[in-house]
């Protein structure tokens, strides 16, 4: 019952759709007894001899012990190794019922199958070389994906274009490598002279710079734009997210100070997604819960992509609001004039609230004035953010992809660096510091280095006796 | 004669240092060689060592080998290639009288009272019960032993191709085995077949050497050898020149002549050694090819044409040599020719060199599917210790990757197999910055005085120049230098930036315009200090940094090298594994974790997945 080309001892067993009531739901097996697990649990309504491939059949779930029909539904093989685990795979769709679903997952763990681990069949894919690692984050990216262009992202990686982009840069890695060592490696005599590695390494800088920002535009798309909402206690913070969210979410009092925490909640502004975080005022207070309020206020504003520097309009700009601004300085802001049912009394042109290329709003976060401009202004920089990225970078790198590719470019920087300052370095250190950044690289793929780079020289350079 | 514990098979640089080892270490040896007069030859290019072969030399040495002392005891010409790169790098090449360097290694051999030299052929090997106990000579005679270590270099089925000619030859002029070699593929060990050659050589007195580029080699000569006090003997220069647009022309029109492009040549060339058909066909935009006259040694005019190797028809030869400036009148001595020979496949050894298939047997040098002298002389040895350690009872004599290029090169043979001639690269030792020439006596000199290959005063005499140099490192990171006159008008001159604070003495060698011999006039190293030493100071701390970084990998390295997998540990119970990986990896038996991260197609996943199984 093996299928060929794999080999695994664990056949796994999971629900593959939501828990709860729906109309359908999807149990999904994987691994070398799955065939004989549905030939034991699952009767075709016509007699058939064994269960064709890639074929849906009806029939009815009859526990094995007791004898019982638990339900009918159409079960589908999918014999290996052209699965996604690369196993065979059963796929069971039954009605939705939560105890149904249990019941059967249960007698399929009684015929010899265990509870699959998170995201184990995608493990499986890899492990089986069905998927390279970029591609494994992909799917799970295309199920949690907040909006239609990570949806996109997640699509273009699981069709292998960011490893393509990833694998270019490598490639000219190998190629500046493939250079060094031919001429480490055999008589200089016998070969040209060494190019200068200067301009190769700034391409590959060049290169490794868009894949960060395509990093950090397919971040925003896949998770929404982190919205900070920030301003000193009792500017109404706190009625402005809830005014944002369409809902009483976060507390709200005329007492200062009352919001501790902070708060995150997600909404959708002309179809872009924003994560909105409600903070606690900024101020110098006594209280230490409320110190520590502020400390979190301070974190957030540090992870943020967007600020909303709220300031009371109805009053005159004091210190406190200036300690906010300071704060927010290096971010991108807009600010919030509020209280503008009180009749505004600050200049929004006064340049303490920044330059005047920075948005800036009146709104009454009660009556709910305003809001629309303000939605359209946050709507607007989400758009900017997601949407200018060199057309043949894609987004999303994940986050630890962004980490390797970070970190190889400190190593380039600091290679050109060194080619500043000393106008040369041996080729033996500058081979050594871009094996590295090959192996961090090849670290995103999961892809293997071996002898390509003497395969590089062999093809480029003529070379020996 | 006495009967023999260990028979070695062919007595070329493999075969006399895996013998030289097993006798040295007190076992009865055997050493077969189908002709006396060539022990020790070096059928190629007059040199030993050079890029990533030089460390191998030093590393053979320091082990209590025999080739860098028949290398000194030959030498007529010493360079360090590769001096415009950092000297981890760096390779030293010596240019060896042939004759003399045979004679050498004979010497060698004829010294030792524990081995005996027989000139016979071996036409096959006693096997019963997956254990080799002998060979059979070709009159029928069988010879029993506890272990055999093959070296066949080139013989096994050789056959040589010259134009359209093929016949079978073990090496110019000289019988193949191919009794032996039949007798290997059936006892069902994996062969292949590689191709390699050799260029014509030429009549000293028909060169015009004037029309060429003299290289005298360096001015100092620097022995290969520990126990080399000094080398005083004559030397002699290369000569430089490039083939001509008419050689272009000529091999282009010839090159279906060539067996190599009328498909008549199925072994596998090496891509670093291409002929000159290969160069010229497969890089068409380059004008010329270096060509360089090597002497062949003291006592004979001859010459080899290094550049020229090609299979084309002899007659084709004589113009061809003809159309190179300086040439132009050049008699052949020896035309060039190609030879294609039955390698095996060394993924089916243990790291021992040891059959997995047959005990006591042990393959060691070209059969391997490696190519040069000095490859084959690392293998040698290692295989003629561990021979005998198996007999004696030892523990298997293991170098790894992060000690030296021996390590790296077993390794690579054993876990990976070969697809083409292996060479030692210095881009395969990813420690390479820690494997220097310089430091090989660091690195093994004690493990060879453990095997009882390397005498007790060598050994002493380093470990006095270590600590001496240990006390000259830690003096100058004690000194101070202040900036001043004299030492900013001398960086200043190097092209370096003032110095505007004071530094250690280490922080100023650090500098790249300064060198440890400025240390010595400015009287920070004494005078008269050992110019070795000298550099090897500076070595070690113009690359600090990185040493230490690597010095760190290493750690990693030997982390997953100490995880070991049971020699019967089942793959098949490993999830998630391909067949073909899982295949792979039951051929090769990884003995630990770190060597399977090395088997080919394993990624860091699979890696996981068998670490994972180890564990439960």
């Amino acid at each position: 019952m093996n299928s060929q080309a794999f080999h695994s001892p664990d056949t796994i067993v999971a629900l593959s759709t939501p828990r709860g009531y729906s109309g359908v739901g999807v149990i999904r097996v994987s691994g070398s007894r799955a065939p004989e697990i549905l030939a034991a649990l699952f009767k075709p309504a016509i007699c058939t001899d064994g269960f064709p491939d890639r074929r849906a059949v009806y029939g009815r779930v009859i526990d094995p012990e007791t004898g019982r029909v638990l339900d009918d539904g159409l079960a589908l093989l999918l014999r290996g190794p052209a699965t996604y685990t690369g196993e065979d795979v059963v796929e069971l769709s039954l009605h939705g019922s939560p105890m149904v679903l249990e019941l059967a997952v249960r007698c399929i763990i009684r015929l010899g199958a265990r509870p699959a681990e998170r995201g184990e069949f995608t493990r499986r894919a890899f492990l089986a070389g069905k998927l390279d690692l970029v591609q494994a984050e992909a799917v799970i990216d295309l199920i949690e994906a907040t909006s239609p262009a990570a949806v996109e992202d997640a699509r273009a990686r699981l069709d292998r274009s960011l490893s393509h982009q990833v694998e270019a840069v490598s490639d000219l890695v190998v190629d500046l490598l493939a250079e060094l060592e031919a001429h480490i490696d055999f008589d200089e005599d016998d070969l040209e002279p060494v190019t200068n590695p200067v301009p190769l390494l700034e391409e590959i800088l060049g290169r490794m710079e868009a894949l960060l920002e395509g990093g950090r535009v397919g971040r925003i798309r896949r998770r929404g734009v982190r919205t900070v909402i920030a301003g000193k206690p009792n500017v109404g913070k706190s009625t402005l997210f809830n005014a944002l969210l369409h809902a009483d979410r976060a507390i709200v009092t005329p007492i200062p100070g009352t919001t501790r925490d902070t708060i995150e909640e997600r909404i959708l502004l002309e179809g872009i997604s924003f994560v909105l975080t409600d903070t606690a005022g900024i101020r110098n207070g006594p209280d230490p819960v409320e110190k520590e309020g502020i400390r979190r206020t301070h974190n957030a504003l540090e992870q943020a992509d967007l600020v909303l520097a709220v300031i009371d309009g109805s009053a005159a700009i004091d210190e406190e609001d200036e300690r906010v601004l300071a704060a927010c300085a290096d971010r991108d802001v807009v600010v919030a004039f509020n209280k503008m049912d009180l009749g505004l009394v600050v200049d929004p042109s006064d340049m303490r609230f920044g330059p005047l290329s920075r948005p800036r709003a009146s709104v009454s976060a009660t009556t709910g004035e305003g809001l629309d401009t303000l939605s359209k202004i946050m709507a607007a920089f989400g758009r900017e953010r997601t949407g200018c990225l060199q057309s043949d970078i894609s987004a999303g790198l994940s986050s630890r992809g962004i980490e390797l590719v970070e970190a190889a470019a400190v190593v380039v920087r600091s290679l050109l660096g060194s080619f500043a300052a000393e106008g040369s370095r041996r080729p033996e250190i500058v081979s050594l510091e871009m094996r590295r950044c090959l192996k961090l690289l090849r670290e995103i793929t999961g892809e293997e280095v071996d002898d390509k780079v003497l395969d590089r020289i062999f093809e480029r350079f003529c070379v020996g006796k | 004669m006495d009967a023999p514990r260990i028979i070695v098979v062919g007595a070329g640089h493999a075969g006399c240092e895996a013998a030289l080892a097993a006798a040295r270490i007190g076992l009865r040896v055997w050493l077969y060689t189908l002709n006396v007069d060539t022990i020790g030859l070096m059928p190629c290019n007059p040199s030993i060592g050079g890029l990533g072969k030089g460390h191998l030399v030093k590393e053979i040495d320091a082990l209590g080998g025999e080739m860098g002392r028949a290398a000194d005891a030959s030498c007529i010409q010493y360079k360090t290639l590769g001096t415009r790169k950092g000297p981890a790098v760096q390779g030293s090449r010596m240019q060896c009288d042939r004759l003399e360097y045979s004679l050498a290694m004979r010497r060698a051999v004829e010294r030792e009272s524990c081995l005996s030299v027989r000139q016979e052929m071996v036409d096959g090997l006693l096997v019963r019960n997956g254990r080799c106990l002998g060979v059979k000579e070709r009159s029928g005679y069988e010879v029993e032993s506890d272990a055999v270590i093959l070296a066949a270099g080139t013989f096994l089925d050789g056959v040589i191709h010259v134009g359209s000619v093929a016949y079978p030859a073990g090496r110019a002029g000289e019988f193949p085995a191919r009794q032996l070699a039949k007798q290997l593929r059936d006892l069902g060990l994996p062969t292949g077949r590689f191709k390699t050659g050799t260029p014509p050589r030429a009549r000293g007195a028909t060169v015009n050497l004037q029309a060429m580029e003299e290289d005298p080699g360096d001015s100092v000569v620097r022995p290969f050898s520990l126990r080399t006090q000094e080398i005083r003997r004559p030397v002699r220069s290369c000569f430089r020149t490039y083939t001509s647009s008419r050689t272009r022309e000529l091999v282009r029109r010839n090159l279906l002549k060539s067996p190599l492009y009328s498909g008549e040549i199925i072994g596998t060339p090496a891509r670093y050694c291409p002929s000159l058909e290969d160069k010229i066909a497969r890089f068409p935009q380059r004008e010329r090819h270096p060509v360089v006259v090597e002497p062949e040694g003291l006592h004979t005019s001859e010459v080899y044409l290094k550049g020229l190797g090609n299979s084309l028809p002899p007659e084709l030869q004589i113009e061809l040599v003809r159309s190179v400036p300086g040439l132009e009148k050049a008699e052949i001595v020896r035309p060039a020719y190609a030879i294609e020979y039955d390698y095996v496949d060394p993924s089916c050894l243990r790291v021992t060199l040891e059959t997995k298939q047959i005990k006591g047997l042990y393959l060691a040098g070209q059969v391997n599917g490696t190519s040069g002298y000095e490859e084959a002389a690392a293998q040698g040895l290692w295989a003629g210790i561990n021979a005998a350690h198996a007999i004696l009872g030892k523990e298997p004599f293991i170098l790894d990757r992060s000690d030296s290029y021996m390590g790296v090169m077993v390794d690579d043979l054993v876990t990976r197999g070969v697809t083409e001639p292996y060479r030692m690269f210095t881009s395969r030792a990813e420690y390479r910055l820690l494997l220097r020439e310089d430091n090989a006596a660091d690195r093994l000199l004690s493990k060879g005085h453990g095997l009882g290959l390397i005498p007790e005063e060598i050994c002493r005499r380093h470990e006095e120049r270590r600590r001496e140099r240990e006390r000259l490192c830690s003096e100058l990171e004690a000194v101070r230098i202040r900036p001043g006159e004299d030492v900013n008008s001398m960086v200043v001159s190097r092209g370096g930036s003032e110095i505007t604070e004071t530094l250690t003495g280490t922080r100023f060698l650090k500098r790249p315009e300064v060198t440890a011999c400025d240390l010595v006039s400015l009287g920070l190293l004494p005078e008269g200090i050992d110019a070795d030493l000298a550099r090897s100071i500076e070595i070690e701390v113009k690359y600090e940094g990185y040493i230490e970084r690597q010095r760190r990998e290493v750690e990693r390295f030997k982390h997953l090298e100490k995880i070991q997998l049971p020699e019967d540990f089942d793959f098949d119970i490993v999830p998630g594994l391909s067949r073909e990986l899982r295949d792979r990896l039951k051929a090769v038996r990884p003995t630990s974790l770190g060597h399977a991260s090395r088997v080919p197609g394993i990624t860091p996943a699979a890696l996981t997945a068998v670490m994972v199984s180890l564990k439960r």
